[in-house]
């Protein structure tokens, strides 16, 4: 599924992905595009209870999914970030799926109940969840322009 | 006309059973008739059933004669190339379909003559089976077989009804009221029955050939719909011309069967369609698509028809386009609908919901207003605390609602804004006593609302007039709007 969302190969192009959107949310993933217990969701693996916990391997495919639906209001970007490692101290990428979004260079804190008002760092694996969180965010974001 | 005042007087006679003078005056018939003109039979004829003769002049006639002759030299003969230079109208062999066209339409009113005819003879034996079997030349057959026999099991009648029908048949004989025929009249039945088939064999020859001919007769038409319906559909119409003066909607109905039998199930048949039926480009339609096929195809033909009454294209490229239009538009409703496309969610906002106003939205929100008596309980007074359900202050508090000093908790529902408009009009209304009063009338008036109302009579003076002056400025009006706190 990760072929389906463009990639952002390094720390300029994601500065550059970040500035360039005037009017839509940026949303971007940090992650691996290969790690299939998290990211990827191959189906083969969801019948095997893999170490890693096979809850958590379908954000990709819920970002995929999700981005011609929203794309009115919000675009999906996809980061490696063993291959672009320069975020990965300021934003603190430990987690195998982290989702941040943007607006107009502003990251955006949201309110998710986790205490960290950052970034999503688990795999959501509902679509309806994922699109109800994008809409709040832009809602919340219009009155300020 | 004179016949036909002579044939009602002779229904007359029949009656009283005078025979003698019935022959005569029959005698006298058809001399008049093949004197007058030759094979007009639309004539009513007469009632006198004695004599199959009488009744079904057809086959003796000239005309009849020559046409059939003519029409097996010409199916002897095969097919043959037209003349091209000569006009339609002039060709012979024209003139010969357009007279059997009459003919095939004469041969079907001479049948029904003759299946009246059969029918009234064979009531006596078995009064059940015209109601059963409809068809004339089945009725003939299924006459013809069964003769004076009694006992239905005795006879076949495999191959001429359907298996149903035949059961039916065999347990109503079984149960008929019937009894044998006299063997003179039993005779003259079996007559008629031979006559009626050979007259359907001879409208079966006439068809053929006409079939065989039709496309030199009506070439688009037949490209159409087939050289064998054409031919049925001209012949049902009474020509070329006839047929091309018919609107569309009745070329869809000739040659439609009528009745179903009572009790069999009338879910398979196919509704309002006539020959048009057994085309081909009918048969090749979906079931789902058959009744707009069906339109489509008798349009087009009608179309067709007229093109060809005027000969104006004798090559029947016309008839091709034609039926080039109906395939492609039978294909395109038979295209599945375009795929849906996955729309994105608009953005956020961007289109402010479309609010809706007026009388049934506000009843609607009335059930979800918040009441009186919430209000009481939202406010508190100032420096006055408020009791609470568990007392000291824990539990809900209950504000105002207990404080006005009554100690009751109870607040009326009070009217709603809506009721109150409403109450206001009934009242206006005065179901009270109105002008003309007596001296013993008193102004108390009994109203359903209020009870008892005291009503001004000099109230209604001022009504009457209320409709030209303004309420805008009006002494008499009251306020518009009141708020209430």
């Amino acid at each position: 599924m990760s072929y389906l969302l463009p990639h952002l190969h390094s720390g300029w192009a994601v500065d550059q992905a970040i500035l360039a959107e005037e009017e839509r949310l940026v949303v971007i993933r940090f992650g691996h595009d290969w790690d299939e217990t998290y990211t990827c969701g191959f189906r083969i693996l969801t019948d095997m209870k893999s170490p890693g916990g096979n809850r958590e391997y379908r954000m990709d495919e819920v970002l995929a999914s999700v981005a011609e639906t929203i794309k009115n209001f919000a675009v999906i970007y996809l980061v490696d970030i063993t291959e672009v490692p320069d975020f990965n101290t300021t934003y603190e990428l430990y987690d195998p799926s982290t989702v941040m979004f943007f607006f107009r260079n502003k990251h955006i804190m949201i309110d998710l109940g986790t205490g960290n008002n950052n970034k999503i760092n688990w795999a959501l694996k509902d679509k309806q969840e994922f699109i109800d969180i994008v809409e709040t965010v832009y809602r919340g974001l219009k009155g300020t322009f | 006309m004179a016949t036909l005042a002579d044939s009602f007087l002779a229904d007359l006679d029949e009656l009283s059973d005078n025979e003698a003078d019935v022959l005569d005056e029959e005698n006298n018939d058809v001399a008049n008739m093949e004197e007058d003109i030759d094979g007009d039979l639309a004539d009513i004829e007469t009632l006198n059933y004695d004599d199959l003769d009488s009744v079904s002049k057809l086959q003796k006639s000239q005309r009849y004669i020559d046409i059939m002759q003519k029409v097996e030299d010409a199916l002897e003969k095969g097919s043959h190339i037209s003349n091209q230079g000569m006009v339609l109208e002039d060709d012979p062999e024209y003139q010969l379909i357009v007279d059997c066209n009459g003919l095939s339409v004469d041969i079907e009113n001479e049948i029904v003559i003759i299946h009246n005819f059969i029918r009234d003879k064979y009531r006596l034996k078995f009064p059940e089976l015209e109601s059963l079997v409809h068809h004339p030349i089945d009725y003939a057959r299924v006459v013809k077989k069964i003769g004076n026999e009694m006992d239905l099991t005795l006879v076949d009648l495999e191959g001429l009804l359907p298996s149903a029908i035949i059961m039916v048949v065999s347990v109503t004989a079984s149960t008929t009221s019937g009894k044998p025929l006299p063997e003179d009249v039993l005779q003259k039945t079996v007559d008629a029955c031979d006559r009626a088939l050979a007259l359907d064999t001879a409208k079966k020859k006439v068809l053929d050939f006409v079939e065989s001919r039709m496309g030199y007769i009506a070439p688009n038409l037949s490209t159409i719909v087939g050289s064998a319906v054409a031919a049925k559909l001209m012949g049902t119409a009474g020509g070329l011309s006839a047929l091309a003066k018919m609107p569309a909607c009745n070329v869809q109905l000739l040659g439609a069967k009528k009745k179903t039998l009572a009790g069999f199930s009338t879910a398979t048949s196919q509704f309002r369609v006539g020959y048009i039926e057994q085309t081909e480009i009918f048969q090749t339609t979906p079931p789902a698509l058959r009744s707009r096929a069906c339109r489509l195809l008798a349009s087009k033909a009608t179309l067709a028809a007229r093109i060809d009454s005027t000969r104006g294209d004798p090559l029947g490229n016309a008839g091709k386009t034609l039926k080039e239009e109906i395939h492609k538009k039978i294909e395109k409703w038979q295209e599945p609908p375009p795929a849906k496309q996955p729309k994105p969610l608009p953005v956020p906002d961007s289109e402010p919901k479309k609010k809706r106003g007026g009388r049934r939205l506000r009843k609607m929100k009335e059930r979800y207003a918040i009441t009186d008596m919430r209000k009481l309980a939202n406010r508190m007074q100032f420096g006055v605390p408020e009791e609470s359900s568990l007392g000291d202050g824990l539990g809900e508090g209950y504000g105002m609602l207990g404080q006005a000093g009554s100690g009751k908790l109870r607040v009326s529902i009070g009217q709603s804004k809506l009721a109150a408009k409403v109450a206001k009009k009934f009242k206006e209304k005065n179901y009270g006593s109105s002008g003309a009063t007596s001296g013993l009338t008193s102004s108390l008036a009994f109203t359903p609302v209020q009870g008892i109302e005291l009503t001004n009579p000099q109230a209604h003076a001022h009504q009457l007039g209320s409709g030209t002056q303004s309420t805008y400025f009006s002494e008499t009006g009251t306020f518009s709007k009141i708020k209430r706190t």
